[in-house]
């Protein structure tokens, strides 16, 4: 036996059944509940980490990681970052937050209620991991604030403003998931193993062309401690599989369901940072989207797990088709409401129609003409905000606002607005969960822009369009 | 630098955050990076779990957010703070084992300290779970992020204290032969212990908790443990449970003195709060001092840990007692 596993099975032995009040007291079976499984003992966290490795790695990381930032800051890396690229952050750091500190709090609810010791263990570390990149992600905002306007107020705008809605919305869903299974399966595998690598490798690897060194390192250094929360996820759907056969409906809903939201809430939003906010380009977003999350996420899970029987995400294609529109969708409606943002739009450049061009074929014929007439001087203005998806809270404007994919449900009594088929079939199935927001589009409606800036606590000159551009 | 690069000065930028603005002195970098990341009560979805919301907490009229831990670590000066301690206590218990100093102690004394520290250990495991659920449901980044420190802290306590155990009794124990589990289980000195622990994981409000876990419980047992550890050690020479005893207490105290900044802050937003804590301190102090009388008659250790008992009650009592619970 290796050291290693003898302090790894030190902490799985600490596991007793209480005596004093009943089991289901202290470990609610709501909190399992519709999973069946044997002999939790079984379940083992593949990194089999002890808290002495822990603080070890990770001391180690972090003596890498925050003098190459204030390194950067100091010589006057900050300064040199692409003005658009910096725009798109604003956006981008408290959305990651956001995720981090709903993790953090998922995490922890996993590591008290799973059933299997071994599980809660891992879930410790990944509770701590997320703490350290939710302050690693305040710390850039932190830096980033001494040098511009935008980054002063992010944690009120994830509570007012409409830009920030859908990631609360996202990540309170996954906290406040009942089955602790669920958040495994939303977290641990949809966020963590599909959408990290994503976010975290495709994002910095652009980051770089735009002189954001210490984002790129920032980015880089959160997705070193993914690998952990990724095979615990992987470890645990597979467990799970292989232990009853009854498992796999739930499993396969929860999967279905995760993926459509994350594809729409993380996804199409992020689309614009590689496609627009980056003046340097790499690969587009429909190519990343592909090779992260269809070639290497989608088919590298269905393949491991086809044989109990788990199929691929409900809805993948549409996922896929909507990767043509979605980024671009999204940039031209938030530029129709750059006076209600706290970063900054602008109009693509040459460079970028000339991207467009060569990697989304429709380009021109679906978005082209919209900014001919931005280019003529319409400013294309909106003075009240779109309708926003009951569920997922984003304007409802896929896949290109011309021809939406509006659907709608009635419930209670009232009829509930949809983006997609996606959105409305996740309602469908747990109509009380997902009726409780109202967005802010019924909140805010009869306002004028100056009410909806108040509102979304947006103050001076917050928002409007980049000037260089 | 070309002119798509920011200016220097570019307007008039902020220094801090907007929620610092105001104040006299500029934040730490703790407050910054800790307060007021909470994101508000108004949950998008509805489960029977739910998010947060006020009333997870009889605790009322509190501006959870002014919540600031004494020790004022975040992630990175903790990992730093812990990783310099696994090294040294690594370090000695390594070569009280490897150096056989071990095999040179008491063979009653390795015996009872072997029982005392693989107990305590899963005590200290049911402390870490009760505090997630703090961690999990409080309304303030703050008391969320001191509780989540805690939380690593204790599974810190908890390994190394079995690791000694098996230290001290030899060999190391299977999971289904466990001295140390059954002690835990059944020995007469941990069953008080044993019983304040399950019965605060049964704990619904999380503010609850941290009274029962953290005051009724750690407050009397973490001074006692640092007494009787330290003097009794000294008394049999053993360097490695006198490190074990030091290296925990030194955590621990952080934990008392968050916990004592809890209970200022709850009692100076509103009286009625004083209420509550009373309520709950009269309801978890009972087991907290029965969990400490079992343990000094099960481990006498002469009369040490009477002594370490009295030590632990003063303790509790000065250190709480401009809280006038």
């Amino acid at each position: 036996m290796t050291q290693n596993t003898a302090e790894y099975n030190r902490t799985k032995r600490l596991y007793w059944e209480p005596s004093y009040v009943p089991k289901e007291a202290i470990y609610p079976p709501a909190n399992y509940e519709g999973i069946y499984f044997k002999d939790w003992d079984r379940w083992d966290d593949p990194f089999q980490m002890s808290f002495k490795q822990y603080v070890e790695i990770q001391a180690k990381k972090d003596n890498g990681f925050h003098p190459a930032r204030d390194a950067f800051d100091r010589y006057g890396g900050t300064d040199r970052m692409d003005r658009r690229w910096l725009e798109g952050m604003k956006v981008v750091f408290p959305l990651l937050f956001h995720g981090e500190y709903g993790a953090l709090r998922s995490h922890a609810r996993v590591s008290r209620y799973a059933p299997a010791p071994a599980l809660r263990a891992a879930a410790f570390y990944q509770s701590i991991d997320e703490l350290r990149h939710s302050q690693n992600h305040v710390y850039q905002m932190r830096m980033l604030n001494k040098h511009t306007e935008g980054f002063n107020n992010w944690a009120e705008w994830k509570r007012y403003h409409f830009l920030l809605q859908p990631g609360k919305m996202l990540f309170e869903d996954i906290v406040a998931s009942e089955n602790v299974f669920e958040s495994v399966v939303g977290l641990n595998i949809l966020v963590e193993l599909a959408y990290t690598n994503l976010v975290f490798v495709g994002i910095p690897s652009v980051g770089v062309l735009n002189r954001d060194h210490a984002g790129a390192n920032e980015f880089l250094t959160t997705q070193s401690d993914e690998t952990r929360h990724m095979a615990i996820g992987q470890s645990t759907l597979r467990t799970l599989l292989e232990g009853d056969d009854r498992n796999l409906e739930k499993l396969q809903y929860w999967l279905d369901k995760w993926f459509w939201l994350l594809h729409r809430i993380i996804g199409c939003p992020l689309g614009m940072i590689p496609d627009y906010f980056a003046r340097k380009k790499a690969l587009p977003m429909q190519q990343m989207f592909q090779r992260y999350i269809v070639d290497n996420f989608v088919a590298g899970l269905i393949e491991d797990l086809v044989e109990f029987g788990l199929q691929p995400p409900r809805f993948l294609d549409d996922a896929v088709r909507e990767m043509e529109d979605a980024g671009h969708s999204l940039f031209r409606t938030l530029f129709q409401y750059k006076h209600m943002l706290f970063n900054k739009m602008f109009v693509p450049d040459e460079h970028d129609m000339e991207f467009f061009g060569e990697h989304y074929p429709h380009w021109e014929e679906r978005h082209g003409a919209f900014w001919d007439e931005v280019r003529a001087g319409d400013p294309k203005d909106l003075p009240s905000l779109p309708m926003l998806c009951q569920v997922c809270q984003l304007p409802c404007v896929f896949p290109v606002p011309e021809s939406p994919t509006i659907r709608c449900s009635e419930w209670n009594g009232e009829v509930r607005w949809f983006c997609s088929d996606g959105c409305q079939w996740i309602f469908g199935h747990e109509p009380e969960r997902y009726s409780k927001a109202v967005g802010l589009d019924r909140v805010l409606t009869g306002k004028d822009v100056a009410q909806i800036r108040e509102h979304m606590h947006l103050y001076g000159k917050l928002g409007g369009v980049l000037e260089e551009c | 630098m070309t002119d798509r690069s920011l200016p220097t000065t570019f307007g008039t930028v902020p220094k801090t955050f907007a929620w610092f603005e105001g104040r006299r002195r500029p934040p730490s970098e703790y407050e910054e990076l800790t307060v007021g990341l909470h994101f508000g009560e108004e949950a998008l979805v509805s489960t029977r779990v739910g998010t947060w919301t006020l009333d997870n907490t009889r605790l009322a009229n509190v501006t959870w957010e002014d919540f600031r831990d004494p020790a004022q670590l975040h992630y990175r000066s903790w990992v730093a703070l812990q990783d310099r301690a696994e090294r040294e206590l690594g370090a000695t218990l390594d070569l009280a084992q490897q150096g056989g100093f071990v095999d040179g102690l008491d063979p009653r004394w390795r015996c009872d300290m072997a029982t005392l520290a693989g107990g305590l250990a899963f005590a200290e495991w049911g402390v870490a779970m009760a505090m997630q659920y703090v961690e999990r449901f409080c309304l303030s980044s703050g008391v969320g992020q001191a509780a989540q420190l805690q939380v690593c802290d204790e599974l810190r306590h908890a390994q190394r204290a079995l690791e000694w155990s098996d230290a001290l009794r030899g060999t190391p124990a299977e999971a289904n032969e466990d001295p140390a589990r059954a002690a835990w289980m059944e020995h007469p000195a941990f069953q008080p212990l044993r019983k304040a622990v399950e019965l605060a994981l049964t704990l619904e409000d999380w503010g609850e908790v941290i009274v029962a876990v953290n005051l009724c419980l750690e407050g009397l047992l973490q001074p006692f443990q640092r007494e009787l550890y330290l003097n009794t050690s000294r008394e049999q020479s053993d360097m490695g449970s006198a490190m074990l005893g030091q290296h925990c207490w030194v955590d621990e105290d952080r934990q008392l003195a968050w916990t004592e900044a809890y209970l200022r802050m709850v009692t100076e937003a509103d009286q009625d709060n004083r209420a509550i804590l009373q309520g709950w301190y009269d309801t978890h102090a009972p087991g907290g001092r029965a969990a400490l009388e079992a343990l000094v008659t099960g481990f006498p250790f002469g009369d040490a840990a009477e002594r370490a008992a009295e030590v632990a009650r003063t303790e509790l009592a000065k250190r709480f007692e401009g809280i006038d619970v």
